[in-house]
């Protein structure tokens, strides 16, 4: 009897003690809890605050020039404290301040129709390498268009193309280092010229693309197609690219993927594109290309010039670089071209001396497609192993590159510049979350600032009040003051900053202008600066032309008379001389928005077919009487 | 036979019944992989008839859908319902379950035994198509996938890294009633042994 109680109460304890195991085992919500603290990085110091804190009345040390993506615009933030200033309407129609709504807006935005455009990458012009403050350029990646925004006014004053060729211009606009050219490549090959039918089966053979280098005047930074050319080539995704600086300057580079050179019905590219372990960095000679067109050595497709490379020698070399490369970044002395391995955990950095080396050497390890592709033993210094996801590259005033990511969600910095840790990797920081462009002051240029690393990262989920399934992305500031890397701070940009130019407001500043004169203002011609000037001339039996003006707090004239179907010419200067006395024009259930500001004038164009009383008012607020400030429209019928 | 195990006899069988037909509706493993772009987590649970989120899968990133998406990138096949464990697994563990409440009734040792015998075979099938469904998901990569990794065994217990996630495994409830039932069904055959070959030395000894 006793024993078998023993053997059941050894039994049950045994049992038990299996229970017990599994109980704490199976705490996975604090297990979980424990390991999601260890992976937060929440900056909460005083001192972090402090260093982003710019008080009212202070002001920023930096302008962030960030790209708006398919919103189309360009968005200015002040650095270090992350605040918005002011959008700059590019590519898309923007009431806010009347951009395509007016005549000027809508003759810079031509008659394509588009009402859209991608902005990536903005350039800021240069001067021997280092940012000059003169112009920024955008390109629109989805209608391969190029913009220039002058930073006197901030506004948009040229839109070129859609350029010939050019499909899907991703690497661009990057800038050669005395601002001679714009970069632009194709991302999406297609059968050239554009408009020809080719099936998708003759991929191979019958698709290309080109990389392109579109002229810029030196004086007014007005784009030309005449003085520009294009390289055709092989059907490969052109991704980024980098124009060399200083030693490496007639040279600009570009990185592609799916050199594989395949697009399949029906097999997804991500899979296709992926099979080869290393695409390239197709490295241009930029300056013989010129040359050789110069001579004549193009043919003329589609209304621009195209230069061969298989007819052409030494205008293009492949470096074989691993894997997919995204970003391609040529450090600042021009030397080292570093590209980041998206499907390889690396960077992968080619020495300018040693491309010239197996340049000079024919250190050639064939050709693929008609271009020479270089020994990668001879152009490789360095493959330093970084972590997943690597996709850009920008650099301090130290020595140290700092690379962005993607999948890790993470910045490393390593040093490029001799000395003990060149071509190691020191520090890593996670950001939140996926991080793409990484930006620095002046980073790319000859002349980086240091101070500061901005992470644009693509994904912000769960970092800020819920706003429902359309989330904003993230931008993190990342001090470089210290031993370590410290994300001290977060804002949420507008879609979408791909990348952003980050330049000293001194090198801005000095040449703004906030009210136009009379020489500046664009429309001059139709301007009126006194109220007693206000008229409505009819030119003929269907147009009518007004000159109006705006001053605090009315508009002139304060009653326009049109007949019915009549052609409506409205000329409307702000009268203001005082600066941020910003006025604004609507006309009632009319589609006609206009946003003058101090001394400028516009021009709106409207058919008057609804007979009736249309009120127009000044739609920006400007003053103690703004709600006085109203008109009428009278549109009488025609009998 | 004594008494006291008749009794004993039909409660532990009957315990052990229930306890196999409890953790057919039970996780029986969880897997939860963070990185800093997952702080919540994604994961997910296997249970014997389907794999699933995990029952806190609303306070976490994502479950199989987003487990699915990330491993394509690897090449890694979907994970799949339509497994053939996934349908030998629960309906072999009601059969055994509801044979051992049978057996707790109708006291023929050489059924016990038998159904005892399924019974381990049943565990033993469980654990090794398990592990192997295991091994294979993170063996049997697609060579034309997108990124490129090293074959490799995903943890099956405990804290482990992989790639940038570190990761949390585990066996859970389910497994547990499967082993304490099972323990049980052993351990009533165990006795049924012992009082059987007693009984027999005592009638023996008595003739």
């Amino acid at each position: 009897m006793r024993r078998w109680k023993r053997q059941l109460v050894t039994v049950f304890s045994l049992l038990l003690a299996v229970t017990f195991a599994f109980t704490v085992a199976a705490d996975a919500a604090s297990r979980r809890d424990r390991i999601k603290k260890s992976t937060t990085n929440k900056s909460t110091l005083a001192q972090d605050a402090l260093k982003t804190y710019v008080a009212p009345g202070d002001f920023d040390d930096y302008y962030a020039f960030l790209s708006g993506g398919h919103s189309g615009n360009v968005y200015v933030y002040g650095l270090p404290s992350c605040r918005h200033i002011r959008t700059i309407p590019v590519f898309s129609h923007y009431s806010a301040t009347g951009w395509g709504y007016d005549n000027y807006s809508r003759k810079i935005l031509g008659d394509s129709g588009l009402t859209w455009g991608d902005v990536h990458h903005p350039a800021l012009s240069e001067t021997n390498g280092d940012y000059d403050g003169r112009w920024l350029f955008v390109h629109d990646c989805a209608h391969n268009r190029l913009a220039r925004i002058n930073l006197d006014d901030f506004k948009t004053h040229q839109i070129l193309g859609p350029v010939p060729n050019v499909m899907g211009n991703h690497a661009s606009s990057y800038i050669t280092s005395n601002t001679e050219y714009v970069l632009m490549a194709t991302r999406f090959s297609v059968p050239i010229p554009k408009g020809t039918y080719v099936p998708v089966k003759d991929y191979n053979g019958k698709f290309n693309g080109v990389l392109c280098f579109i002229h810029v005047d030196p004086k007014t930074g007005h784009m030309s197609l005449d003085k520009s050319f294009q390289i055709k080539m092989p059907p490969w995704n052109y991704d980024l690219g980098d124009a060399g600086k200083l030693g490496s300057k007639d040279w600009a580079f570009f990185t592609c993927y799916n050199s594989e050179a395949e697009y399949i019905e029906g097999k997804p590219l991500e899979v296709t594109a992926s099979q080869r372990d290393k695409d390239y960095i197709l490295a241009v000679n930029w300056k013989k290309a010129e040359k050789a067109v110069n001579e004549g050595k193009f043919e003329k497709i589609d209304g621009i010039r195209v230069l061969d490379p298989s007819k052409v020698d030494g205008i293009v070399y492949a470096m074989p670089t691993k894997k997919s490369p995204h970003g391609v970044d040529v450090s600042p002395d021009g030397e080292f071209i570093v590209g980041n391995g998206k499907l390889a955990p690396v960077v992968v950095v080619h020495s300018f001396k040693g491309m010239l080396k197996a340049i000079q050497n024919k250190d050639f390890v064939g050709k693929d497609m008609g271009i020479t592709v270089l020994n990668e033993k001879t152009t490789k210094v360095a493959e330093i192993p970084l972590g997943l996801g690597p996709l850009h590259t920008t650099f301090d005033n130290k020595g140290f590159a700092y690379t962005s990511l993607f999948v890790e969600s993470a910045v490393a910095k390593w040093r490029w510049q001799k000395g003990p840790d060149q071509w190691k990797m020191v520090d890593k920081v996670p950001i939140q979350y996926n991080i793409g462009h990484i930006a620095a002051p002046h980073g790319l240029t000859t002349k980086p600032r240091g101070d500061w690393v901005l992470s644009l990262n693509k994904l912000s989920k769960g970092t800020h009040l819920k706003v429902g399934p359309d989330q904003p992305e993230s931008m993190q500031l990342i001090d470089l003051s210290g031993e370590k890397m410290r994300v001290i701070f977060q804002a949420f940009p507008e879609p979408e900053p791909h990348y952003g130019c980050i330049v000293e407001s001194g090198l801005i500043e000095p040449d703004v202008f906030e009210v136009y004169t009379k020489e500046k203002n664009p429309e001059n011609e139709y301007a009126i600066y006194k109220p007693e000037d206000a008229r409505v001339v009819r030119k003929d039996k269907n147009t009518v032309e007004v000159f109006a003006g705006e001053i605090r707090s009315a508009i002139y004239p304060n009653v326009v008379e049109v007949m019915q179907g009549d052609k409506v010419i409205f000329h409307l200067t702000n009268m203001e001389t005082m600066r941020d006395e910003i006025h604004g024009f609507g006309i009632c259930e009319h589609n006609v928005i206009g946003v003058p500001t101090p001394g400028e004038t516009q021009t709106y164009e409207f058919v008057a077919d609804k007979v009736g009383v249309w009120p127009y008012y000044c739609v920006n607020f400007c003053s103690a009487l703004h709600q006085e400030m109203q008109g009428y429209l009278l549109v009488k019928p025609r009998k | 036979m004594k008494n006291w195990w008749g009794k004993g006899r039909i409660i532990m069988l009957v315990a052990a019944g229930v306890l196999l037909l409890a953790s057919v509706s039970s996780p029986m493993w969880s897997i939860y992989l963070w990185c800093n772009s997952y702080p919540d987590g994604i994961g997910m649970t296997v249970y014997t008839y389907k794999p699933a989120d995990p029952p806190d899968v609303a306070e976490m990133d994502g479950g199989i859908d987003e487990l699915d998406v990330l491993n394509h990138y690897i090449g890694m096949h979907p994970i799949s319902p339509d497994l053939i464990i996934f349908k030998i697994l629960p309906v072999s563990i009601v059969a055994v379950g509801v044979l051992l409440i049978i057996a707790a009734f109708w006291k023929r040792p050489w059924f016990l035994y038998s159904v005892v015998g399924l019974n381990g075979l049943l565990g033993l099938y469980g654990a090794t198509s398990f592990v192997y469904y295991i091994y294979s998901y993170g063996h049997d990569l697609d060579p034309k996938a997108a990124i490129h990794v090293e074959p490799f065994m995903p943890p099956l217990m405990g804290e482990n890294q992989l790639a940038q996630f570190t990761t949390w495994s585990q066996f859970e409830l389910g497994t547990l009633l499967l082993i304490l039932g099972s323990a049980l069904a052993f351990i009533a055959a165990g006795m049924e042994w012992w009082i059987d070959r007693k009984n027999h030395r005592a009638m023996y000894s008595i003739t």
